[in-house]
């Protein structure tokens, strides 16, 4: 029992560590968010007077009410959309038996795989020539497509390790394909898929190099776009950036805690025994 | 889980109407990832700035890369990187999975949630936070009781980088596993336990099988994103100090957006697709063999 | 069989997108999208009167000074008072980070609804001219008579040959607010405490440093982890030790022009004799150049190699003991010389359908109607000061360093403007010499066959 304890305290003393050294550096950002402009922050230091002018700063100048409500709106549409697709799609690979299955499955991957810093420049062209860049639907799809690969990917790894016999169970119970897929399989992979919808969200929410090249009118450009306005070419606001970085994350923030909480509560409400 | 040879195999019998459901996913695909790939593949031939007409060079663009002494530099950079975005995040990922499975840890959705908090942060934000903490009066410094100056050390820099690595895909990692473990039968882990099973056991009969799907889903994404890495070094060091930190996603990002050379960072491009491609098929490869 | 059919199948699907990938964009990569190099030559150089007579109409902008920042600050105020003067014309203004704006220009502009307006520093010129985004200016030159705004060593970068390459020769492509400028700051106070005096010649100044260095005082500070700031420490020295006129040739592109040479290298050698002797910080490759002005303005260092950018900063910090010279040069009276051009100027797009009223709006920018506004934004002005302007005592140090190198025709532009990669070539680089990692000789290597490269290519 004696043992039981310390390993008991060891797990904890773990975990807690790893659990200081995740929050740490934003910890620090908070902190150089309340300097005043002309201070120089040094480590962990609390400024001499506390200042929130940084945040009025940084909202005005980022222009953040435009940028936060077109973030929200490209997650928004990308999430459900990307994963829907993804659930299909992994169903298809993961329960069955088609020709070009292999073939296919590659062409789904590639997205995940290559270096896309590279194919923005020609994705950007051919958006223009069907009239899609500096639109939503030219941030979205893209976006959505990207996603896909993964998404893909994860729920054939789910579905895969599905049990046969509950799949042949249900179609021998005279069950089709689609209701086989939400009556049967989707309920037990719930876990799965709540964890790559908080992954698309913030994935989405997130991405810059995109939204930077795709959606470069100010109209359409999402919130990580604000953190560059504190970036000069050569000066550089630090309290005004981390200030930003405060207001681009918080959403995420509270998005990924209130999805996490409904991710646990699918799992203790059952259906995920195979 | 036995490793029957059909294994694999997926569940159900030949199906046609699988290409209905695959149908959306492939049409997104095809517009807007594979059609600007071979896009990138067909710009690799040419000599383009980004703006003007360009030139059709063939494959010098090619011929350029693999002449160039520098290109070495820049996968052997990766490699290291991939040491700290895949080797160290799954080790501690899978350790901390275990030390959760072995009894339920009072607090552990507090935890889990906290230490997934770095995956839910866009990179830039991660990496003005990191500057901050590797600064020479930052608190790595103050810890550690040094003055040094982490990302302008040309031994520590790439380390450094590849530590802020490893401390984002822990979160990833742990997230993935959480995930895996809740379909592993209970049943498994008590049966273990009445045949009096280490805890050593237990992770490696029960855990590490059950987790085969996600393990090999962690590793190709932390290896790709070794690979890939570009924000996280571009925010940071540019590259620098002198070339110590230069990556392929770096340079490609470089050349296609600062340098005009969009011909030459396609090119690169589609090498780094090939070799990535390559490394994943092994992964997949090597995870198929029996445990 | 069937298999084999499917495949064909898939083959042919792959080509008919890349065929269809042809059709939309034509397979050459720019044919769609670049513009078209020659514009008519009619410009007409309108009149307030006929400008306020032209009904409302809106100009579009786009640049890379954010608004309520710095020079953005200064720009709002000019478009501001424009349109006081004429409130029928509507400067609209879409304002990008450095970064984002360097690396979307190329795109903004060959949109069918480009700016007519937009900012672009040397870099950018070199593709949009090549690419047909911009205007010939060449003719409003003549109107607004621009050409006696600048000395020559300005004006030279202001014109491009049609393939971009070449600069101080061809079309001009850009008009300017006012410029900035890199020069030696240092903390008056400290400078007293040592016994010293602004040094008349470069031995004075090496030997300033080696009197800080003795008494424990930071001689230069400078924090250089994004790789520019030590770039305009080697450039200052460069003034002093080569020709400036050697350097601004090479800059401009002018056929033969090398790095290599034996005073180039003199700089950089001195660079990393500095770095050796401790004149610089020991981790200053490691340290952001943000934390080490600020530093500088807490007083650590007595020197500071840097631009007119920081004078808000270190008037700030430093009040009245914040002052700035020009590296001397080797002999007491030498011409002086400084890195310095234009805060980056405007172009029209080749698309802009109101050009003349655009040239009007730059003019007015540019003219001394702006100059006020421009100079209390943190511009250098290249025209008069109004009388009785106050400045702070940095900033007057300032303006009358770049009044003595404009009269010497002493400016030399920024070393990165050479090609469109060299800063990506020659900053890394410079850590490299700094940390002893590069050989000053191997380094003027590297950085002329990054100029070879750009100039031999076709």
């Amino acid at each position: 029992m004696r043992n039981g304890t310390a390993s008991r305290v060891g797990t904890h003393a773990l975990l807690l560590l790893s659990g200081v050294l995740a929050v740490l550096p934003f910890v620090s950002i908070g902190l150089i968010s309340l300097y005043p402009p002309d201070q120089a922050p040094t480590g962990l230091a609390l400024p001499h007077t506390i200042n929130f002018g940084n945040y009025a700063r940084a909202w005005n100048v980022a222009n953040f009410s435009t940028l936060l409500r077109s973030s929200g709106i490209v997650a928004l549409v990308v999430v459900p959309l990307a994963g829907l697709i993804c659930i299909l799609t992994g169903y298809a690979f993961g329960t069955m038996r088609f020709r070009c299955m292999k073939p296919l499955f590659v062409l789904f991957l590639v997205g995940l795989l290559m270096p896309f810093e590279a194919t923005i420049i020609p994705l950007y062209y051919d958006l223009r020539a069907i009239g899609l860049s500096n639109t939503y639907p030219g941030l979205i799809l893209p976006e959505a497509a990207l996603f896909v690969s993964f998404g893909t990917f994860w729920m054939r790894a789910q579905f895969l390790s599905t049990s046969r016999a509950l799949v042949e169970a249900a179609r021998l119970d005279g069950a089709n394909s689609w209701t086989t897929l939400w009556r049967i399989l989707v309920p037990g992979a719930m876990p799965a898929i709540t964890t790559m919808t908080v992954l698309f969200f913030i994935w989405s929410w997130n991405e810059f190099l995109l939204a930077l090249v795709l959606a470069s009118d100010p109209s359409v450009q999402t919130a990580p776009a604000g953190l560059a306005f504190f970036f000069g070419e050569h000066v550089t606001d630090v309290p005004g950036l981390a200030a930003a970085a405060f207001i681009v994350t918080t959403p995420a923030l509270i998005v990924y805690v209130l999805l996490q909480r409904s991710f646990i509560q699918g799992v203790t409400s059952g259906g995920v025994k195979g | 889980m036995t490793t029957t040879p059909g294994r694999d195999a997926p569940p159900g019998e030949p199906r046609r109407i699988a290409y209905l459901y695959l149908l959306p996913g492939l049409l997104l695909t095809s517009l807007f990832v594979l059609l600007p790939l071979i896009h990138t593949g067909w710009l690799s031939l040419f000599q383009w700035d980004g703006a003007s007409v360009g030139q059709w060079v063939g494959l010098a663009n090619y011929e350029k890369i693999f002449a160039a002494a520098r290109l070495r530099e820049l996968f052997l950079h990766s490699a290291v990187l991939i040491v700290f975005y895949s080797v160290i995040p799954v080790g501690l990922g899978l350790f901390i999975t275990a030390l959760m499975t072995r009894r339920p840890v009072r607090g552990m959705t507090a935890y889990r949630t906290v230490l997934f908090v770095p995956q839910s942060v866009s990179l830039v934000v991660i990496a003005v936070a990191w500057q901050w903490m590797y600064a020479p009066n930052g608190i790595v410094n103050a810890v550690l009781g040094t003055r040094r100056a982490w990302l302008g050390d040309f031994g520590w820099a790439l380390p450094a980088i590849g530590l802020i690595g490893s401390w984002l895909l822990t979160g990833l990692c742990l997230v993935l596993f959480v995930a895996g473990i809740q379909k592993i039968d209970p049943e498994l882990y008590a049966a273990a336990r009445i045949d009096g099973a280490s805890p050593v056991d237990e992770f490696r009969y029960v855990t590490l099988p059950g987790l085969r799907a996600e393990i090999s889903v962690a590793v190709t994404l932390t290896v790709v994103a070794g690979l890939r890495s570009f924000d996280l070094v571009y925010v940071l060091t540019k590259g620098g100090p002198g070339t110590s930190t230069s990556v392929p996603g770096l340079e490609i990002f470089e050349r296609a957006f600062s340098r005009g050379q969009v011909g030459s960072a396609s090119s690169l491009a589609v090498v780094l697709t090939v070799l990535i491609f390559a490394i994943t098929a092994l992964i997949g490869r090597l995870s198929k063999e029996p445990a | 069989m069937k298999e084999q059919r499917r495949r064909l199948g898939a083959g042919a699907a792959i080509l008919a997108a890349s065929l269809a990938v042809g059709a939309c964009s034509s397979l050459t990569p720019g044919s769609s999208s670049a513009g078209k190099p020659d514009q008519p030559a009619t410009i007409k150089k309108l009149t307030p009167d006929e400008v306020r007579a032209l009904g409302d109409v809106t100009l579009t902008m786009t640049d890379f000074d954010p608004a309520g920042q710095g020079l953005g600050a200064a720009l709002d105020k000019l478009v501001a008072q424009f349109h006081a003067a004429y409130p029928n014309v509507t400067v609209h203004r879409t304002s990008k980070d450095f970064n984002s704006y360097s690396k979307t220009i190329k795109l903004t502009l060959s949109e069918a609804d480009a700016p007519d307006i937009a900012q672009a520093n040397v870099v950018m010129a070199r593709t949009l001219v090549p690419a047909g985004l911009v205007r010939p200016l060449d003719g409003y030159y003549d109107a607004y008579a621009w050409r006696s705004r600048y000395p020559s060593s300005v004006l030279d970068l202001l014109r491009a040959k049609p393939d971009g390459k070449t600069l101080g020769d061809g079309k001009y492509w850009g008009q300017a607010i006012g410029g900035n400028m890199v020069g030696v700051y240092y903390n008056a106070a400290t400078l007293k405490k040592l016994g010293l005096s602004v040094p008349r010649t470069y031995g004075e100044f090496e030997r300033d440093l080696q009197v800080a260095k003795d008494n424990d005082v930071l001689p230069v500070q400078l924090g250089n982890l994004e790789q520019w700031p030590a770039n305009h420490v080697l450039s200052t020295l460069m003034n002093v030790t080569e020709d400036p006129q050697v350097v601004r040739d090479w800059i401009r592109g002018k056929p033969g022009a090398t790095f290599e040479t034996p005073g180039i290298v003199a700089a950089a050698q001195t660079l990393r004799d500095w770095e050796q002797k401790g004149y610089l910080p020991a981790n200053a490759n490691g340290v952001t150049n943000d934390r080490s002005i600020a530093d500088f303005g807490a007083g650590q260092g007595l020197f500071y190699i840097t631009g007119s950018w920081q004078i808000p900063r270190i008037s700030a910090a430093l009040k009245d003991d914040g002052g700035f010279f020009l590296l001397p040069p080797k002999t007491a009276g030498g011409p002086a010389a400084a890195t310095g051009w234009l805060a980056n100027p405007y172009t029209i797009s080749a698309k802009s359908r109101k050009a003349d009223l655009a040239a009007f709006f730059l003019d007015y920018l540019g003219g001394p109607a702006g100059t006020t506004t421009a100079v209390a934004g943190g511009f250098l002005p290249f025209g008069d000061l109004p009388a009785g302007f106050r400045q702070s005592r940095t900033a007057s140090d300032v303006t009358a360093a770049w009044r003595a190198a404009i009269k010497d025709n002493g400016l030399v532009p920024y070393l990165d403007f050479a090609t469109p990669s060299l800063g990506d070539a020659a900053f890394p680089a410079i850590q490299s010499v700094m940390a002893g990692k590069l050989q000053p000789t191997a380094f003027a290597h590297t950085v002329q066959e990054n100029w070879n490269d750009y100039h031999s290519g076709s």
